[in-house]
């Protein structure tokens, strides 16, 4: 079976889903049946793609309940039809991002954008990435060793505000000072094995990948 | 020309990532406006005070961007982009007249609140593209403003008060650090 690349595909999309956010607000009405249908079964022939959109649907109910209300306000029963209007193109608006979310994955996100960004750019977002593990590591350690200590920042801590001073104090801010050194150990890693803003030497293998 | 020194660039790069990192561990569904507000408010401020630099919250706004569009944060494809640079750009608008303001709460407020505004306009525009009642973007604008003002609020406390606890250990370079912070204690 053809495939198209993924990488040209995820670019194609990128450039897609703006388009079709804009057009899910301003298109004319008689459109809309059509966007929707659209819309919808895009999310829907994702893996997920119900439950999410369930979730959505769920989470904008408050939304439209607000839509609806301040209509109902103005225009009285008149107003429920240009209401619903509106709603529907709300949750219309949504599905595009949903649709990419649900149908892309993320190194192909990264090697799409890969040829827009600028080496340093890419560079800062790779070691921002490979940093991730590091992070999550020393969350962990600076927790547990905050905990040790006797820092009051159980997980039944955070229904009162002292928790979260105390996570600021014991965690946040020793964890800020790692990601200081570990961005100035960054820096010498990359300017000991060569690295210029000049020569694209930290892209990633693009078809190796694949 | 670079505006900022490549270390600076990571140093950025690294607060972008914590906040996308904290953002996808408190991932409150309690539909509260504007609790993000805390979270990028915090990323930005932080990010002007230990880089203060013209610039630097933007180019932080733009790495948390493409950083929760890659790790799918926020489920919105690359519109995410646009929900982190708005504030970032009114936030750094800001900041062009009130240089130092993370350093103190109320300034920090007051550059935090240009930034809320930035992130409220997203939503306002969004509704005015299609063709709302002007009652219902006023609403919904003044919903986003307060909340979102609220929990910046909460970030202005903490902010001045992390960046002067790095100050007070020398770990923010002595010239990025206002004189009268220097010359002050501890708070």
């Amino acid at each position: 079976m053809w495939q198209c690349d993924p990488v040209r595909l995820t670019q194609a999309k990128l450039i897609l889903v703006p388009l079709l956010v804009v057009a899910a607000l301003m298109v004319p009405v008689l459109g809309l049946p059509l966007m929707a249908l659209l819309l919808v079964g895009l999310v829907l022939k994702c893996p997920g793609g119900a439950r999410q959109l369930r979730r959505v649907v769920l989470f904008m109910s408050v939304n439209w309940a607000l839509i609806i209300g301040v209509y109902l306000l103005k225009f009285g029963v008149d107003g429920v039809l240009p209401a619903m209007e509106v709603a529907s193109r709300v949750l219309l608006a949504i599905l595009p991002g949903l649709w990419f979310y649900l149908s892309t994955q993320s190194h192909h996100v990264v090697l799409a954008l890969d040829p827009w960004m600028s080496v340093r750019n890419a560079a800062v977002l790779s070691a921002a990435l490979s940093l991730l593990p590091h992070l999550v590591n020393e969350t962990r350690v600076l927790y547990q060793l905050a905990r040790l200590r006797g820092a009051r920042i159980a997980p039944k801590d955070f229904t009162r505000l002292h928790g979260y001073r105390e996570l600021s104090e014991t965690v946040l801010l020793p964890l800020i000072v790692q990601l200081m050194r570990y961005s100035q150990q960054q820096e010498i890693a990359l300017r000991c094995r060569g690295y210029q803003e000049q020569q694209p030497v930290t892209r990633f293998p693009y078809k190796d990948l694949l | 020309m670079k505006r900022f020194s490549l270390a600076d660039a990571l140093l950025l790069g690294a607060l972008a990532l914590l906040f996308v990192a904290v953002k996808s561990v408190f991932r409150f569904k309690l539909g509260l406006t504007g609790h993000s507000m805390f979270f990028v408010m915090t990323t930005f401020l932080l990010a002007r005070g230990l880089v203060p630099v013209r610039g630097s919250v933007i180019y932080c706004g733009l790495m948390v961007g493409l950083l929760a569009m890659i790790m799918g944060m926020g489920k919105g494809g690359p519109l995410v982009l646009l929900k982190f640079m708005m504030p970032a750009v009114a936030l750094e608008f800001a900041l062009l007249f009130l240089p130092n303001a993370p350093w103190r709460f109320i300034t920090a407020w007051a550059v935090a609140f240009v930034g809320v505004l930035g992130w409220a306009l997203k939503g306002a525009i969004e509704m005015w593209l299609v063709g709302a009642a002007w009652e219902l973007i006023a609403v919904k604008a003044l919903w986003k403003t307060g909340g979102g003002t609220l929990f910046a609020g909460l970030a202005c406390l903490m902010v001045p008060k992390l960046l002067r606890h790095l100050a007070h250990h020398q770990l923010i370079g002595e010239h990025r650090v206002p004189s009268w912070v220097r010359k002050g204690a501890l708070v």
